[in-house]
């Protein structure tokens, strides 16, 4: 059946490049993420310059990238025009989201840790998860590559609304290779690489747990893992088809998403037949990009719940509550997507009804929290540099997600619809929450992954300056945002603002809050200051850093941390089973604080309890 | 290391991991497919123009039903057949399935291609008429164009090749420049048959058609030869400015006369594109050198402590950048960048293709018009004959004119009289559009008639006297034109009326009632490839509408409305699906016997798997059948 020979000495391709092995893959994945991230991230510095000093020319240390003839192009005077930043901020959110977040979380964490924490020795199919990473690569290179064509890459939001979606770029003569197109393409591709990703996740969940591996007895982790997947397979589908549609308002002339009449400066009243629905499009996007929202959540949680019983030493609280509570999560975030939509008059009934959708949806969220934060009361916390990273995602995370609470509302999402409000607010639960989560699990597996710990000083001088920073980058946006600053001002506001003597209200209150952009700008740049020492350590690490003293190097419970350091192909040397559930420390009866899950019981009074194998 | 569960069951789920995967996998379909069925709800909620129905031919569509479900029967069977280790049964099971595939490709291909075919026309006023174009006549725009335009800057020759290659006219004005020169030179008799060779030569691979007609073709270009086209040469020279050590030169790159070639506009758009880099280059050190003036205390000592956004400061810094752009022009710092290159092109004729641009002025023999390109191409003279010549008009319909009047109170009656597809000109010898305005007569006999039929039957929900539908009302489509037509000629034939007597006189209260039931044409042509030509020659022939009465035309794609889009999106990718789950099957079928003769179980795990995922293909064309084809 398996083939055993073509395994055990695999050339270069086979392990590094073209390699099934889901440990590889995962890594494949982390590192072509992080790398994702970080050019997401210098576009957005490049938007920030231009928000913060809207009539000086990009500094040399962000333009150097840049060819001349491509910045002869794009910049006006060396300034950021209002079409580049467009393309930049569409450009900044795919890639963060589908390119760097998912992949890294779903992705990386996903396919690395899952098969191990439930004893599998892959994935159910191993030449899918290839595939899925390469679909992957190719889609992200596809939406990338548009940034050297002709027209610019894509430029109408990474939410890709139509009817300016759906014209963009339409003056070129060769649709195909417009950046419009080529995210669509992107896009679809991207799609197929999570649907292939999410069967192959929730196949390997149910069917190839370790003996004894009960549903209570998964980790968290792998719980989350599993809403997850089905919040792929089931919510990208619809996007996909949304994506389609609007391939074909390109290729084919088709007026799905264009209402009757429409005209533009350029043309006038477009010769199309009309009759089509922008709101449409809305409603198949935001289907997927509600639960995608918690695709890019719950690998971060899922990650913080893993590493807080490690360093408190305690169980986890309310673990099965947690289980619950993601479940319930899960289904409630396919029924919450039209509270992106108030401002498009769909009308009193449908926003009510979303609106209490949407409340309810943070009933589970809080479970979530509280039940980590409870997690702490009472342990004797290690301040491992995982256990800082998430540490601070609990509070970062918690701002996020309250800041989220008055947006639920009709009313008040009407007032702050577009503004810096909703940048502040999502920013939060996705950079210093999301992402701090993610940088937690990069530090807590990264001894396994390599056998080597991380730099503990490179790491501190990560954390607290990335810390600080982040919040005076969030944080001012909040204010901005209740002012009424608009989300795609590509000069932050200068072209509103009025001297100190006038007596223009919306000029005068933009006046009061528009040197917070400088205080932001300054604080990302800082920010990106503070990568460089995990760059660093991520890659210095690999060969320099102190050598893990044994295989589990946390004395953690799961099973990953049976495996040989780092997990060879098949993962176990042994035959795996589990005897107890996922978060055994600290038990009264036992010497050590910790009782891993594979360890065989010596006392009667654990062999007493049932073991219902498969 | 050996995944688990490949082939046998895990025994706490009861299902292998193929299994969970294709559930799971079908799973993610439902939410594909059930995308856009809500799509095709939401769209024909809230169409604003009339939904068509029943657009569809049902015939070809029930048989295509009817052989997906019977390859969902066959699939089983073929599976069954590995269960019981009868390879034979497998294999004839499978191969039926694969062949129904086939048919079904097959039958859609020909739908596809029938409506790909065919070809529909809304006037301004809503009307829309519908048919077959001329093959001889393409929907072009003609224009004779004294002046090209290209946008130098989007790297412009796109459409070039299309304007210097594939235009009839530039072989035939090379040809007939070169036959000119030599009947000056008198050697006329010899020259003519060179020249004739030459001219085929040419012209094989743009004027095919044309060149059976080619003797005649020389006579004609014989008269045409005192009017000149040549290739477009440039109007005005092309200037460019270089660097050399520092100094500054102007130079021609190309002298006006230049001839058009795409070497031509890809060097003006490299110099172009050198030009603006350095242009901007110099912009961007100049803004920087102007806030650092003004950033200089000594030189503004009163903007020292004012903030960057102060428009003071704005003013004073725009001030000096544009004191400092000055400065470098009075010193030819800057290079050209010449975005335009206008060329001669003394009145040829070009005819382009409608989806490339736009004419602003299509009536014919209008002086100033101009065809915009997408690429920024202009092409600027007197417009020629751009109309739209159908070969035979197979349908009308005003349903949306009518509810566009309905909308604005207007009386829809009195419009559709007005109605430009009711008043085609014809000429030439033609009377197709006689014929239309006679059918659409005798079409309001008929659903007079049909109406106060109605009117003496109740409603069975209002209790009331029935109407005709719109359809009944504003459409005619090909089927009662063949029934119109067998009427009259049963009653020529009868001597009830006279051969030359209107359309509308042969029906009557008697015979009316006909014209929708026995008389219309049999469902079996809608499984022919094409029409039989008895049929055809019913329809109005060669009628031609002017482009500028026209608002839209399409063929029946998905660009001609939203229903042709969401029935071409949703049958398309269910046929990507047919065509993606024959080639699983013909994989297990064609190179499936080695796993068999090693593991069967494995081999029938496997095509239970495929079976799966054939009856969901099977079910969602047994959605899509009504919902398209009888909805």
């Amino acid at each position: 059946m398996s083939d055993h020979d073509d395994h055990h000495n695999p050339s270069f391709l086979q392990k590094y490049v073209f390699s099934t092995d889901h440990k590889m893959i995962g890594i494949q994945y982390g590192i072509t993420a992080l790398f994702f991230l970080l050019f997401g991230f210098f576009l957005m510095m490049v938007m920030r310059w231009s928000i913060a000093y809207p009539n000086e020319p990009l500094p040399e240390w962000l333009s150097w990238v840049f060819t001349d003839t491509w910045k002869g192009r794009w910049l006006t005077d060396g300034k950021v025009t209002g079409e580049t930043y467009n393309m930049f901020g569409a450009m900044h959110g795919t890639i963060m989201v589908f390119l760097g977040v998912v992949p890294l979380g779903f992705g990386a964490f996903g396919n690395y840790v899952t098969p191990l924490q439930i004893g599998a020795p892959d994935m159910a199919f191993p030449k899918l998860n290839m595939m899925s990473y390469w679909t992957y690569l190719v889609g992200g290179l596809l939406m990338c590559g548009s940034f050297f064509l002709e027209s610019g890459s894509a430029k109408s939001g990474w939410t890709n609304y139509p009817p300016l979606a759906a014209i963009a770029d339409s003056q070129h003569p060769n649709q195909f290779f417009t950046g419009q197109t080529q995210w669509l393409i992107g896009l679809v591709f991207l799609i197929s690489s999570s649907l292939l990703g999410s069967v192959n996740f929730i196949t390997t969940i149910i069917n190839l747990r370790a003996k004894g591996m009960t549903w209570m007895r998964m980790p968290f982790f792998v719980w989350a893992m599993l809403v997850t997947a089905f919040l792929l397979l089931l919510a990208f589908p619809p996007l996909e088809v949304a994506g389609i549609m609007q391939l074909v308002d390109r290729f084919f002339g088709s007026s799905f998403f264009l209402p009757s009449g429409l005209y533009t400066s350029d043309t006038g009243v477009i010769e199309h037949a009309g009759g089509g629905s922008p709101l449409l499009f809305q409603h198949l996007f935001w289907f997927l990009g509600h639960p995608e929202v918690y695709v890019l959540l719950l690998p971060s949680i899922a990650c913080v719940a893993e590493i807080i019983p490690a360093n408190t030493r305690k169980p986890l609280w309310g673990y099965k509550s947690m289980v619950y509570a993601v479940l319930v999560l899960g289904f409630l975030s396919f029924i919450v997507w039209a509270h992106h939509m108030y401002i498009t008059g769909m009308g009193s009934g449908v926003s009510t009804f979303f609106q209490i959708t949407t409340v309810l949806i943070s009933v589970p969220s809080v479970v979530l929290i509280t039940s980590m934060l409870i997690s702490l009361w009472g342990g004797s916390i290690r301040f491992t540099m995982p256990m800082i990273w998430a540490c601070a995602f609990l509070p970062m995370f918690g701002i996020g997600g309250l800041t989220g609470l008055p947006l639920a509302f009709n009313l008040v999402g009407l007032h702050l619809h577009d503004t810096y409000y909703v940048i502040g607010h999502f920013h939060y639960v996705v950079a210093p929450g999301i992402l701090f989560g993610l940088f937690a699990g990069i530090y807590y597996w990264y001894p396994k992954m390599f056998g080597r710990h991380m730099n503990t000083v490179l790491g501190h001088l990560h954390f607290w300056p990335s810390l600080v920073a982040i919040n005076f980058v969030f944080f001012p946006m909040l204010m901005q945002g209740m002012a009424g600053f608009h989300r795609r001002w590509y000069n932050g506001g200068d072209a509103y603002v009025v001297d100190a003597d006038s007596a223009n209200v919306f000029g005068q209150t933009v006046r009061s809050f528009i040197e917070l952009n400088q205080v932001m700008s300054v604080a990302v740049f800082v920010l990106a200051a503070a990568q460089l020492p995990f760059i660093i350590n991520l890659f210095t690490a690999w060969f320099a850093g102190k050598k893990v003293a044994n295989d589990n190097p946390w004395d953690a419970t799961t099973l990953e941390w049976a495996t040989p350091t780092p997990p060879g192909h098949g993962n176990f040397t042994f035959d795996i089973a589990v005897y107890r559930g996922p978060y055994e420390y600290s038990r009264p009866d036992r010497d050590t604080d910790y009782y891993p899950q594979w360890e065989e019981p010596t006392k009667k009074a654990d062999k007493a309890q049932p073991e219902s194998a498969e | 290391m050996e995944i688990p569960y490949i082939v046998n069951a895990r025994k706490d789920t009861g299902l292998n991991n193929s299994k969970i995967a294709i559930w799971l996998f079908l799973a993610s379909e439902v939410m594909l497919f059930g995308g856009l069925f809500s799509s095709y709800i939401f769209l024909r909620v809230f169409a604003d123009y009339p939904w068509p129905e029943r657009a569809l031919p049902v015939l070809p569509g029930l048989i295509n039903t009817f052989i997906l479900i019977a390859s969902s029967v066959t699939v089983v069977f073929a599976w069954a057949g590995l269960k019981l280790r009868k390879w034979n049964m497998f294999r004839a099971n499978m191969a039926f399935t694969i062949l129904c595939a086939a048919v079904f490709m097959v039958l859609k291909a020909d739908e596809y291609n029938k409506k790909l075919h065919h070809h529909a026309s809304q006037t301004e006023d809503y009307a829309w008429l519908e048919g077959h174009l001329d093959k001889d006549h393409p929907n072009q725009y003609t224009i004779e164009a004294d002046t090209i335009n290209f946008s130098v800057e989007s790297t412009a020759s796109n459409y070039l090749d299309a304007i210097i290659t594939q235009n009839a006219d530039y072989p035939r004005a090379y040809f007939v420049e070169k036959l000119y020169e030599k009947i000056n030179s008198g050697d006329l008799s010899e020259v003519a048959k060179n020249s004739y060779k030459e001219y085929i030569e040419l012209s094989k691979d743009v004027l095919p058609k044309k060149i059976d007609k080619a003797s005649k073709v020389v006579v004609d270009l014989l008269e045409e030869a005192h009017a000149l086209p040549t290739i477009p040469t440039l109007a005005e020279p092309y200037k460019i400015r270089t660097i050399e050590a520092g100094k500054f030169t102007e130079t021609v790159l190309y002298s006006a006369g230049t001839e058009l070639s795409p070497e031509v506009l890809a060097v003006a758009n490299d110099e172009f594109i050198r030009a603006r880099t350095h242009n901007q280059e110099l912009r961007t050190q100049l803004l920087k050198d102007a806030w650092n003036e003004i950033r200089d205390v000594d030189k503004h000592p009163e903007l020292a402590d004012i903030a960057d956004l102060e428009s003071k400061v704005k003013s004073a810094v725009t001030k000096a950048h544009n004191a400092l752009i000055d400065k470098a022009e009075e010193n030819n710092e800057f290079l050209i960048a010449n975005g335009n290159m206008m060329f001669n092109s003394k009145g040829a004729e070009f005819s382009l293709n409608t989806g490339w641009g736009r004419i602003s002025d299509s009536t014919i023999g209008a002086k100033y018009s101009n065809v915009s390109l997408l690429d920024g191409t202009v092409l600027s003279g007197t417009a020629g004959d751009s109309s739209i010549v159908y070969h035979y008009v197979d349908g009308i319909d005003f349903r949306h004119l009518v509810l566009k009047a309905e909308a604005k109170g207007l009386n829809a009656e009195e419009l559709i009289e007005r109605s430009p597809i009711l008043n085609i000109h014809d000429h030439g010898g033609h009377h197709g559009g006689a014929d239309i305005r006679e059918i659409w007569e005798a079409h309001k006999v008929w659903r007079g008639f049909l109406a106060a039929d109605l009117l003496t039957q109740d409603d069975w929900l209002t209790g009331e006297g029935r109407v005709p539908t719109e359809v009944d009302l504003y459409r005619v489509t090909w089927h009662q034109m063949v029934a119109y037509d067998k009427l009259k000629k049963e009653m020529v034939v009868a001597k009830k009326i006279s051969a030359n007597a209107p359309l509308k006189d042969a029906i009557t209260a008697e015979n009316w009632m006909r014209i929708n039931g026995e008389l219309k044409p049999s469902m079996l042509n809608d499984v022919k490839s094409k029409l039989p030509e008895e049929i055809i020659a019913t329809f109005p022939h060669h009628v031609s509408i002017e482009r500028d009465e026209v608002r839209f035309d399409s063929v029946f794609s998905p660009k001609m409305n939203n229903y042709y889009a969401i029935y071409f999106t949703i049958t398309g990718l269910h046929g990507l699906h047919v065509i993606g789950g024959a080639i699983v099957l013909g994989y297990y079928l064609f190179f499936g016997r080695k796993m068999y003769l090693s593991n069967p179980e494995w081999l029938a795990n496997r095509v239970e798997v495929g079976g799966l995922f054939w009856h969901f293909v099977d079910l969602v064309w047994i959605l899509v059948f009504p919902l398209f084809y009888l909805m």
